[in-house]
């Protein structure tokens, strides 16, 4: 049976590079998923790359949270 | 009452002697006896509990007890909320089943301090992220108003659940959308509150700085009377806030409203040909309310939807890499593809997707110096049917259909939303519109989907099985 793989640039440089993150993470993806994210990647890249485009979040402070004491085990 | 009654219908009736909540709960029991076997809205039912519970609320209330308008009321919950009658799953055979195990989230003890009869734990997909498996041993949710189509998720469960009366109210939780597809799809009221609003301390985790707990009902008078009971800090969650919740007053009208109205990007050239004459439709009604309409754009649309992405998809990643790593094939296919993007982005990345957000939420506060409300479709689409979204291996997927949900941009801000029914496609499908507001502004946003709701019925249309339902008992 085929699977749906998206349509889009999954070049081998894409796949190369999208089999190289998952290995890193530990991630035993199989073929259909490496296509499956080297076919996004690109369009996935795009969008990181425009987030370093946002002039005014050159001074921005990042909405990550730390604060100190220790809270409550959830 | 209509059938089945919303959650504020079902608490005056309570209050008159009308009826009982264990008539109330014996009817959402014999609506999920007689429809969950196609819906799939359940993955445990607590029947005899929740008897016992409407036992005693009628005890209560006779003996004149008001715990408040939830008292006697049957209700679901999503299952990543934790429970102590019973295991939570997050649909999934690799949560352990001790998380969590015989203790309640704080939300599930506030409501059952405010008397609320939950009858059992509700369908998910996969920790709030996978699509349904239908070769897995959790039930594939179906949409009420078409059993061929998908009820949106992730609050699969509860708004389809909600949509059939199987229960009046529930919760879901909302990271990209969960509670407002779903609601959108299903033709239910849904309210995504301000990130921290409501506590999300055992919650099983998707995105830790977006994860958003919130109530479906039928109208937004039934998600203020939720609201009401499970907003407020808790110490296990370190993002819950102590702004002090104000109910709405309900007027009816919205003289001096000013409601921003959201088109671009909304409206892509195939959506569906009813989206565009139905959110014309709504707007005209509110404006006949007496809100003032002025067109408007969300900043950084864009980039706040991929700083979502890239959040969710670290944050996800950290919670389950180590499963992933050992237990690949445990996951659901479309779930493992999904937390696998989280492995696509640096740290760096995530830091940028941040400050984006930062910058987003700036200037969207700066835009509600001008508008007190922003209006805008919540799906571009009705309910998609399974077969259109099944390929020949039999993988179910929305990854095409994302697009046409407009409502990540929102869990990114943390701004509190509320999806509610605005019309139908030529179908017969549920469509749906998004009322924000500014931070911890729910009732503002609830007091304008109340006037709009008491307007219009589109809320109070059930489908057709739940309606014959309705006509047997």
């Amino acid at each position: 049976m085929t699977e749906t793989v998206p349509a889009g640039p999954g070049t081998a440089d894409a796949t190369a590079e999208v089999a190289a993150m998952l290995a890193r993470c530990g991630l035993p993806a199989g073929p259909y998923e490496l296509a499956y994210l080297a076919a996004e990647y690109p369009y996935l890249k795009a969008g990181i790359d425009m987030l370093y485009t946002v002039d005014a979040a050159k001074d921005a402070d990042p909405a990550l949270r730390f604060r100190a004491g220790v809270p409550a085990a959830r | 009452m209509p059938t089945p009654p919303t959650l504020t219908e079902a608490a005056a009736a309570l209050r008159a002697g009308a009826v009982t909540s264990v008539r109330l709960t014996e009817d959402a029991l014999a609506a999920a006896d007689r429809l969950d076997g196609v819906l799939g809205a359940y993955l445990a039912r607590f029947d005899e509990y929740a008897l016992a519970r409407a036992e005693q609320a009628d005890r209560e209330l006779a003996a004149g007890t008001d715990r408040g308008p939830l008292h006697g009321i049957p209700f679901g919950v999503k299952d990543v909320i934790a429970m102590a009658e019973g295991p939570t799953t997050a649909q999934s055979t690799v949560l352990d089943p001790r998380w969590a195990a015989g203790r309640d989230a704080p939300v599930v003890a506030r409501l059952k301090a405010a008397g609320a009869v939950i009858t059992g734990k509700l369908s998910t997909m996969e920790f709030a992220c996978g699509m349904p498996d239908p070769s897995g041993p959790f039930p594939v949710p179906r949409n009420p108003w078409d059993t061929d189509a998908w009820p949106g998720g992730s609050s699969s469960g509860t708004a389809g659940g909600v949509a059939a009366g199987m229960f009046l109210a529930g919760l879901g939780t909302d990271t990209a959308g969960s509670i407002r597809i779903p609601a959108g799809f299903c033709g239910v009221t849904g309210l995504m509150p301000t990130f921290g609003r409501v506590p999300k301390s055992g919650v099983v985790p998707l995105g830790y700085s977006l994860d958003h707990v919130g109530p479906l009902a039928r109208s937004a008078r039934d998600c203020a009377a939720v609201l009401d009971v499970i907003a407020g800090p808790d110490p296990g969650d370190p993002d819950s806030v102590s702004v002090p919740y104000i109910a709405p007053e309900f007027g009816g009208t919205l003289d001096g409203v000013r409601i921003g109205v959201v088109r671009e990007h909304h409206f892509p050239d195939d959506a569906d040909p009813a989206l565009a004459p139905a959110f014309d439709e709504a707007l005209r009604v509110l404006a006949g309310l007496g809100a003032t309409l002025v067109e408007t754009t969300l900043p950084y649309w864009a980039e706040t939807i991929t700083a979502n992405f890239v959040t969710m998809g670290a944050e996800a990643l950290a919670y389950h890499r180590a499963n992933l790593a050992a237990r690949w094939d445990d996951y659901v296919p479309s779930t493992r593809l999904a937390l696998a993007r989280g492995a696509l982005a640096t740290g760096a990345d995530y830091v940028q997707a941040q400050r984006v957000r930062r910058v987003a939420q700036q200037a969207l506060t700066r835009l509600f110096d001008d508008v007190d409300v922003i209006a805008a479709p919540t799906l571009g689409i009705g309910a998609p049917r399974y077969d259109a979204i099944t390929d020949a291996a039999g993988n179910i997927s929305v990854d095409a259909e994302s697009r046409f949900f407009f409502t990540p941009y929102w869990d990114c801000v943390g701004n509190p939303v509320l999806a509610a029914p605005m019309g139908v496609t030529a179908a017969g499908l549920p469509l749906s519109m998004q009322l924000a507001g500014p931070a911890f502004g729910e009732a503002r946003i609830l007091r304008t989907a109340d006037a709009y709701q008491r307007a219009t019925d589109w809320h109070l249309r059930v489908p057709a099985l739940a309606a014959v339902q309705g006509d047997d008992r």
